[in-house]
C-alpha cells in the first residue's frame, strides 16, 4: 500500500492505517522525546497526538 | 523490499511534504510543553516545608510539640525564618541543620546549581540582616 493511500484511509478513521503511519514515524518521536538525556514518557504522548491532528490536518 | 523514496513520485512528494509538516509540527508542540513544564516547576516545590517545621528535636520535653521555627527563643528570627521564601527556606535549612552538600539538594529539587547556592546565600544575608549583623 503506497503513502498515499495510507494516508487517507488514516484520515476516515481506520485505526490500523493510523498506527501504521505511527510506526512510520515512531524514531522521529521517540527522538524528540528526548530531553537533557531523558525519555520524557508525557511528552511522548503528546507527540503522539500532534501526528494524529498532522494526519487530520493535512490535505491530500 | 522498501523502494527508494527519490521525491519525484507524487506519493513520495505527499510523504515528503507530510514529514516536513509532522516535524514542524512535533518540534513547536515540543517547545510548547517544556516551556509550560518550565513554569510549572517554577510554580510548584515538590516540598513541604512543615517536614522540617515539625521535625521532632532533643529538647521535647521542654519543647513540647513545637515546630522548629517556634522553638527559636530569638523573635527576629523566627520573623525572619517565616517571611522566607519555601524553596529558599528549605535549602537553608538542609544546608544548615543537616549538612547536607548542596549537589543533593539540588539533585532533589531539580534546580541548578548557581540557584541553590543563591538562594541559600540569599537566605544568610537576609538572616543577617534581620538580626542586626548587617547584609553581608
Amino acid at each position: 500500500m503506497n503513502f498515499t493511500t495510507l494516508l487517507l484511509r488514516a484520515k476516515s478513521g481506520d485505526e490500523a492505517a493510523v498506527e501504521e503511519i505511527a510506526a512510520m514515524y515512531k524514531p522521529l518521536l521517540v527522538k524528540e522525546s528526548v530531553v537533557d538525556g531523558a525519555f520524557d514518557e508525557d511528552l511522548y504522548q503528546e507527540l503522539c497526538l500532534t501526528l494524529v491532528n498532522c494526519i487530520h490536518r493535512i490535505s491530500v | 523490499m522498501r523502494e527508494r523514496n527519490d521525491g519525484k513520485s507524487a506519493d513520495d512528494i505527499l510523504r515528503n511534504q507530510f514529514t516536513a509538516y509532522l516535524v514542524t509540527a512535533v518540534r513547536n508542540r515540543k517547545i510548547r510543553y517544556l516551556q509550560a513544564k518550565r513554569r510549572h516547576e517554577q510554580r510548584e516545590l515538590p516540598l513541604d516545608i512543615e517536614d522540617y517545621a515539625a521535625e521532632p528535636r532533643d529538647e521535647t520535653d521542654l519543647l513540647g510539640n513545637l515546630s522548629l521555627i517556634e522553638q527559636l527563643e530569638d523573635f527576629r528570627l523566627q520573623q525572619a525564618l517565616r517571611q522566607a521564601k519555601t524553596r529558599d527556606l528549605y535549602i537553608f535549612l538542609a544546608k544548615a541543620l543537616d549538612d547536607r552538600p548542596l549537589a543533593d539538594i539540588t539533585a532533589e529539587l531539580g534546580i541548578g546549581f548557581h540557584t541553590a547556592t543563591n538562594a541559600y546565600h540569599r537566605m544568610v544575608r537576609k538572616l543577617r540582616r534581620e538580626l542586626g549583623g548587617g547584609g553581608k
